[in-house]
């Protein structure tokens, strides 16, 4: 007796995930990290929320649980901690990239189908996201500043193009709160003799309320800024924050339903160009920068940024799907690169934490945590910190303005707090 | 307490008598939370969405013994039910069938001590398997990984005699209680006793039982007690001796695995035969070489080819619908690990004698990726059996090698003969997995029966609640009744005929002293009820017809005499 086929497909829509929401076999694949990598107790686990919280419903197997009863209509929406449970979460793809090393669950898209879900019934996004939602619907960045501002990162000496190939969106805090990050950007792109523009009215890439489950709103400014870019006739456009990169690239196509590869330009973030120049001999890294580092994958550049593939179709006998899809399990993800680069700066010795590349634990500043849970959010900064002196590191890179600024802002006893572009310009620089 | 209060279950006294142990940050009764965190993993699938799991009342999260034995008096206090609770996995120690539950959750209780030097770990309940293994093996030291995988509790895994094993058991015993060397035990009633070399207060392990009768033995129980006869809060267990070279994992996903050093090989060999295949395995047992040794079938070949971003499932279904009788016929895997413990000459010594096994049986060495992705740390069966896109009905046996090699047999006629075809995976009549311990004195066999996991599906208008349970019980108990009429091998299926009572010399006379020992220190049967009578309380909510056919079934096997070779 063949079973009756369902019609699924990826989406946001959480009536597509009871499938996935009952069939998690009950590993711990949500809290752990690859067991192949635990070295002990200590950093063995990859989810903040549950590890901040101790109780299952902060992890994405709890999660499934409470989906299913939600969907089967055993518990309601409006019941008060669902929304702490739903926004409480840094979205981070740990879970995803956990559970997708045997299975082909979608954990992340439960995720974030339970918070839009929220919304539209009216019980999120959490008070504290709404001032920052309301900047960027009102002044296109999230700080609510003068978009006149927006060019105020740029020192003199970096020649911008009016019009070239690659256009460099800087994002809203490289470009008006963490600067030097969006001015060493501009210097590794003038020392690789790479022409770029950037637009002066760049508006905000929308993370911000996709993350948080806004999603009426973040689909305009997609459309909106997709049209923009694809006018502005660049080729590549080359991004310094893992989020932005990850939102164009993945959740654009994602909300809007198309491949990435249907973008019309080449997303690329500025460490996979870097590692790309140096090999080709285009980009020298020739000063000495004598540090013993280490590198935090920021999970928008890691695990969370392969293309996205839309999939429609049924699920048959034993979970069969027709077609075939392909599975983002993060193994394509850009952990090399910003690897390779680091690497190749003279006197810079990487030395690994035992949570990395797809099992990287993740900053904190994501998922709207750092405004609606500001204690949550420092301490998952602070565990990495904690992780990242183990090493005997004397700095913490990342290739995330939001890791970043978490980062500096949690650091104690010396911990310096780079972002990779920032060792790269000083490394290429006269 | 965290979240929204609710004693719609637990009276509100109790409640807050174990908030004043644990305070208000380490104790919930919100639904949402506790609705969450009950019913995990195959419990979940099987109960829970099967309709019989209820969510518990209240979480609680000690961090010291002393909690935990402030937490079970107040239980009996109260006359509250409580079943304490660490991975969520294992289907027999997670559903709860009452609704006043108290979940004692270990999450907080993970601490962890080694004595290299006397080769022991003391490890509170909230340690894993994968992470004490993280932490001996750079000290040359290591412990096996049970199949259900490295989440596991090294204590749970431990007071339950089934769960706690794995193929890396090979050298060592694989009885798990054996390599326990002291419990601190809270009883049912929250009295604190320290056993084996725990008695002396010195916190050392090296001793064992010590002075006096063993009383770990109370630990023991078929499939262990599942939460009801007390709560270990300590364990000494015994740590066995690696080689000095470093496993260094690498790759991402589904590509990770563990290098192996030079010290450290898998070998796969093919046989034409089962019989050969089967002799083989002996001859090695009998030369006392290698670290592991395993029949691998054929589907676990499939599975391990599954690899890379495109689906899993598919991957699988394509290989193994290439799959015929014939060809599962002709294909006889035994997977070998030999380690060099001492040195790499060690290593090069018990690979001539294993070759020359192989070159007398006919077998074939293949091609063996000198890579590991689950022995070590990270075994994960569950994973396995969603890979496939089907749950693992799992049944298994403990036995001399004869009886598990009747047994396997006996297994796959059975499938045919109850006809389980149309939401099962096609077997083949293929051996299932079996791997062999104690240097081949036992051997361990694993069976599963794979049906399709998506037609429990609560949204279905035909969906019947109770379906999944009975269908899976009436499948264990038909396949376990028959394999102990067959040939006497003590069948995991066992657990669920348990409630029909074998009650003489031959078969599973333990029931009795589990009654025993359970009314005696848990007179009021608040730790961890139904457990360790789940099945019985199962049956009971079965229709008659059923109940019947069990009652049948228990008499069909007591009318047959003893099977078994006892002087095996």
């Amino acid at each position: 007796m063949e079973k009756e086929k369902q019609n699924i497909s990826l989406s946001l829509n959480l009536d597509d995930y009871l499938y996935e929401a009952q069939n998690w076999p009950g590993q711990r694949d949500d809290q752990f990290i690859d067991l192949n990598y635990v070295q002990g107790v200590d950093f063995s686990m990859r989810c903040p929320p549950w590890q901040h919280e101790q109780l299952s419903a902060y992890g994405a197997m709890g999660k499934c649980g409470l989906v299913v009863r939600l969907l089967t209509g055993k518990f309601d929406y409006s019941y008060p901690t669902l929304r702490d449970i739903a926004f409480k979460d840094l979205v981070c793809g740990a879970c995803d990239a956990g559970s997708k090393r045997n299975l082909d669950l979608e954990p992340l898209l439960l995720i974030e189908s339970f918070r839009a879900r929220m919304v539209e019934l009216g019980y999120g996004p959490m008070p504290q996201h709404k001032p920052v939602s309301d900047n960027i619907e009102k002044t296109h960045n999230r700080f609510g500043l003068a978009q006149q501002k927006r060019m105020g990162w740029a020192p003199g000496s970096v020649k911008i193009a009016d019009k070239a190939d690659v256009l460099y969106f800087v994002g809203c805090r490289a470009s008006f709160i963490d600067t030097e990050i969006a001015a060493a950007t501009a210097k590794i792109l003038n020392a690789a003799n790479v022409p770029f523009m950037v637009m002066a009215n760049e508006p905000c890439c929308g993370h911000y309320l996709f993350t948080t489950g806004q999603l009426a709103k973040a689909r305009k400014i997609f459309e909106d800024n997709l049209k923009l870019i694809r006018e502005s006739g660049a080729k590549t456009v080359v991004f310094g924050c893992a989020d932005c990169y990850k939102t164009v690239k993945v959740d654009y196509p994602k909300l809007l339903n198309f491949p990435t590869f249907n973008l019309g330009f080449e997303a690329k973030h500025i460490a996979e160009l870097t590692d790309q120049w140096i090999k080709e001999g285009r980009l020298k890294p020739k000063n000495r920068i004598n540090m013993r580092v280490t590198y935090s994958d920021p999970c928008n550049l890691g695990r969370m940024s392969e293309p996205w593939v839309p999939w429609e179709g049924t699920r048959g006998d034993f979970g069969r799907l027709t077609p075939p899809r392909l599975v983002r399990r993060g193994l394509n993800g850009v952990y090399g690169p910003p690897r390779d680069t680091l690497k190749a700066i003279p006197g810079i010795e990487l030395v690994e934490m035992v949570r990395h590349h797809e099992n990287a634990w993740c900053c904190g500043n994501h998922g709207g945590v750092r405004e609606a849970y500001p204690d949550f959010a420092s301490w998952t900064a602070s565990e990495r910190l904690r992780e990242a002196a183990t090493t005997g590191a004397e700095a913490i890179v990342s290739a995330c303005v939001g890791c970043k600024e978490i980062y500096a802002s949690a650091a104690k006893n010396g911990m310096k707090v780079f972002d990779i572009t920032e060792l790269i310009a000083r490394a290429v620089g006269k | 307490m965290k979240g929204v209060e609710n004693f719609e279950f637990i009276p509100e006294e109790a409640a807050r008598a174990l908030e004043a142990i644990v305070g208000p940050d380490r104790i919930t009764t919100d639904r949402a939370y506790c609705g969450a965190d009950t019913g995990m993993g195959l419990s979940r699938e099987i109960f829970g969405w099967g309709g019989i799991s209820q969510d518990a009342a209240c979480i609680v999260q000690p961090k010291t013994t002393q909690e935990v034995v402030g937490i079970v008096k107040v239980c009996n206090r109260y006359n509250v039910p409580y079943l304490p609770v660490v991975c969520r996995i294992c289907a027999p120690t997670n559903p709860q069938l009452r609704k006043d539950i108290v979940i004692i959750d270990f999450v907080w209780m993970n601490k962890v001590e080694i004595d290299e030097k006397n080769m022991y770990a003391i490890v509170e309940p909230g340690v894993t398997l994968a992470q004490l293994q993280g932490e001996i093996l750079d000290k040359d030291l290591y412990e096996y990984i049970c199949g259900g995988g490295g989440y596991a509790s090294v204590i749970a895994d431990h007071v339950g005699y089934a769960s706690g094993t794995g193929i890396l058991n090979y050298r060592t015993d694989a009885w798990t209680t054996r390599r326990m060397s002291g419990v601190e035990w809270v009883s049912p009633e929250g009295e604190l006793y320290r056993m084996g070399s725990l008695v002396e207060g010195d916190e050392h392990g090296y001793w064992h039982d010590g002075l006096g009768p063993s009383t770990i033995g109370l630990m023991k129980g078929n499939n262990g007690w599942g939460g009801g006869m007390g709560i270990v809060t300590r364990m000494v267990i015994k740590l066995y001796p690696f080689q000095p070279e470093k496993l260094v994992p690498e790759g991402i996903g589904c590509d990770s695995v563990v290098a192996l050093p030079p010290r450290v090989r898998w070998y796969n060999i093919t046989f034409q035969t089962e019989e050969a295949l089967q002799k083989a395995m002996a001859e090695i047992h009998e030369a006392q070489i290698c670290a592991a040794v395993n029949r691998v079938p054929v589907y676990w070949r499939e599975i391990a080819k599954c690899r890379g971003d495109k689906d899993f499932r598919n991957q699988f279904w394509e290989l193994w619908d290439k799959q015929t009788p014939e060809t599962v016929a002709q294909t006889h895997i035994l997977r070998v690990l030999i380690i060099g413990y001492t040195s790499l000459k060690h290593l090069e010594c018990e690979e001539r004698v294993l070759m020359d096994i192989v070159s007398e049986n006919g077998g074939t060495p293949r091609k063996t990726r000198q890579g590991d992705e689950g022995t070590f740390f990270n075994p994960n069966t569950l994973d396995q059996w969603m890979t496939t896109g089907v749950f693992g009905l799992t049944t298994g046996s403990w036995e001399s090698p004869r009886c598990i090699a009747e047994h396997d047999e006996l297994f796959v006629d059975r499938l045919d003969k109850y006809e389980f075809k149309h939401e099962y995976l096609p077997q083949h009549r293929e051996h299932p997995w079996h791997c062999s311990w104690a240097l081949g004195r036992t051997r361990y066999t694993e069976t599963h029966a794979w049906n399709d996991g998506p037609k429990i599906d609560p949204l279905d208008p035909k969906f019947d609640p109770g379906a999944g349970p009975r269908h899976l019980i009436a499948a264990f108990g038909k396949l376990g009744v028959d394999i102990i009429i067959g040939n006497g091998a003590q069948d995991l299926a066992g657990v669920f005929i348990r409630p029909i009572k074998l009650e003489s010399p031959a078969y599973f006379d333990f029931t009795l002293w589990i009654d025993r020992f359970k009314k005696e220190f848990d007179p009021k049967g608040v730790s961890g009820p139904p457990f360790p009578y789940m099945m019985e309380a199962i049956l009971a909510g079965l229709p008659p017809e059923l109940q019947n056919e069990f009652k049948e079934s228990a008499a069909r096997a007591q009318a047959q005499p003893w099977k078994g070779n006892p002087e095996e």
